[in-house]
């Protein structure tokens, strides 16, 4: 087995552990919209595993990526979202606490 | 390496799905966007994962403005969305709440 | 060959069809509304999937993005209007009628038989229609090279059925004549000047997004040439920057009763046409263009197209009347009513719930 090959395997099996990883906390996300009961956990839970998920998606699919501006592309759009997906969170739960919904009181 | 990506943007899907049943639920409006911004989110990841799978570097444009129109169409609802509750009463009543620096 | 794209084309279908009935099938208009968002971004995999990515993108941009904004707009204002009103004569956004729901088994049965014969012989006939070589690719693909740009979708678009992209934009310059003509409310968004400087938030994303969304318009115009992209994909982000720019309170609305948004707004009509005048003149036929100047000419109609195209959805997102208020302009207007449903009565008075107390 040639250095390269060695080398390209290790490539691969790091993007698979990324992108798994990935998907891992995408998965988590749902759940957390799914089970938390309250609209502030909810968008806890989107806000920030599903943004990591993203970002480790990201770092697998970017691993394999043909060229760097497709590198560099990948991780503008991570990047963008990242910071949409705060602000918007944001939004909807100071619009939510504006429109009266009353967070959940510890049981 | 293809199969892999192309199986995980399979799983990525099958989460969103499962997430949409917020969108049934609600109650709120909110917890309504909550799932579509979701959607937003994971639909990137799924759209950068077959840019690779499939190899179509386009997909990567249709990710980004996946990312940009999530953005306006959430602006959207917070600006225009919200309608069923205390309208009226909204400005007085939680600029307190607000101003009082929130809850911790 | 693996099974798993056919998985995932599996599962983007049975997924538009659920999110299809569950749409057509709640009660609920803004959890439709959620919904019609989500069909969109799954539409938008379905076409990808399809090899699709320009139809992807133009349904991420427009079916997804800019129609799920004014969805959420015609809510708002369905919304207000059923306000302070019982059940039985709100406004449309829940459906009050329970009788739908007293539907016997048995017609409920033959309902859905009659429909499965129907979907099953509609489905028989496209499995057994038989298979014709596709002509039109051949066709496009011989005549490419003297369309002036690579991009088959782009030349199809813009130089081989030129006129209908022509007809597309006056369909879109009809829409704002008719919004404008519904142009009352619009002055809400404008006299809202609370609004603007509350969201320092929002103000610093729509400083990250705006030059973003606004370079990837011009780069989406720009490789619409050769590559995946075009004047409608590009035209939505610019729109979803300008609505963000709006909201923000960066810019003031665009209304269309403003001479510069209707300049705009017809822009890319007027560019067209003339340049299919051109061409008339040049070769004798309309919109074919001059042998040599086809690239220049798509670019400019494309351009053009962009410009329009943004400013025209603004305006339809901006500019359709928001909320029902008591302007004392309306009643000199209009003292017995108007047709958004504002109902005011002879002295003045609005008759409305929210208004009353």
């Amino acid at each position: 087995m040639t250095a390269a090959s060695t080398g390209a395997m290790l490539l691969n099996l790091v993007t698979v552990l990324l992108v798994s990883g990935g998907a891992f906390f995408f998965a988590a996300g749902t759940a957390g919209l799914l089970r938390f009961p309250d609209v502030y956990c909810r968008l806890h839970a989107v806000a920030k595993a599903d943004n990591l998920g993203l970002g480790l998606v990201v770092a697998g699919v970017a691993i394999q990526a043909g060229s760097w501006t497709a590198r560099l592309q990948l991780v503008l759009t991570w990047l963008l979202v990242l910071a949409s997906a705060s602000v918007v969170c944001h939004l909807l739960a100071r619009s939510s606490l504006r429109q009266g919904v009353r967070p959940v009181e510890e049981p | 390496m293809t199969d892999f990506f192309v199986g995980v943007a399979v799983l990525l899907l099958i989460t969103v799905a499962a997430g949409l049943i917020r969108v049934a639920r609600g109650p709120s409006p909110a917890d309504r966007m909550v799932a579509a911004q979701l959607f937003g989110t994971t639909g990137v990841g799924i759209l950068l994962l077959l840019s690779e799978g499939m190899d179509e570097p386009a997909l990567r444009d249709v990710a980004l403005v996946f990312a940009l129109l999530a953005v306006v169409v959430s602006v959207a609802f917070v600006k225009r969305g919200w309608v069923r509750m205390g309208l009226d009463e909204e400005s007085e009543a939680d600029r307190d709440s607000t101003a009082g620096g929130g809850p911790r | 060959m693996s099974a798993l794209p056919w998985i995932l084309d599996g599962v983007v279908a049975l997924l538009l069809i659920g999110l299809a009935y569950r749409l057509l099938d709640t009660r609920d208009l803004f959890e439709a509304t959620v919904l019609y968002i989500a069909f969109g971004l799954t539409l938008s995999l379905a076409w990808v999937r399809l090899g699709a990515a320009d139809l992807a993108l133009a349904e991420a941009a427009l079916g997804a993005g800019v129609t799920g904004a004014l969805f959420l707009n015609a809510y708002q204002r369905l919304a207000r209007r059923g306000e302070g009103r019982t059940d039985e004569e709100s406004s449309g956004l829940t459906v009050v009628d329970d009788r739908v729901d007293e539907v016997s088994p048995a017609a409920a049965l033959a309902s859905y038989g009659v429909w499965g014969l129907i979907a099953g012989g509609l489905a028989w006939v496209l499995v057994t229609l038989p298979a014709r070589d596709p002509i039109l690719p051949v066709l496009v693909d011989a005549a490419l090279e003297d369309a002036g740009v690579s991009n088959p979708i782009t030349a199809v678009l813009l130089n081989f059925r030129a006129y209908d992209t022509l007809l597309e934009i006056v369909v879109l310059v009809a829409a704002m004549v008719g919004v404008w003509s519904l142009d009352r409310g619009s002055r809400e968004f404008a006299r809202n000047p609370a609004d603007l400087g509350d969201e320092p938030i929002l103000g610093a994303l729509s400083r990250l997004v705006v030059p973003l969304a606004g370079l990837t318009a011009v780069y989406l115009t720009w490789t619409g040439a050769y590559a995946t992209g075009g004047a409608f994909q590009a035209g939505a982000l610019a729109a979803g920057a300008g609505v963000l720019l709006v909201a923000a309170g960066f810019m003031r609305p665009v209304t269309s009763a403003a001479p510069f948004t209707r300049a705009l707004g017809v822009l890319a009509l007027v560019v067209f046409t003339v340049v299919g005048l051109v061409s008339l003149f040049w070769t004798g036929l309309f919109l074919d263009y001059p042998p040599g100047a086809e690239y220049g000419l798509i670019l400019l109609v494309e351009g053009a197209l962009t410009v329009s195209i943004a400013v025209i959805l603004v305006e339809l997102f901006v500019d359709v009347p928001a909320i029902p208020e008591d302007d004392p302009g309306l009643r000199v207007l209009d003292p017995t009513g108007d047709p958004l449903g504002r109902v005011i009565s002879p002295d003045g008075a609005f008759i409305r719930g929210a208004e009353e107390e």
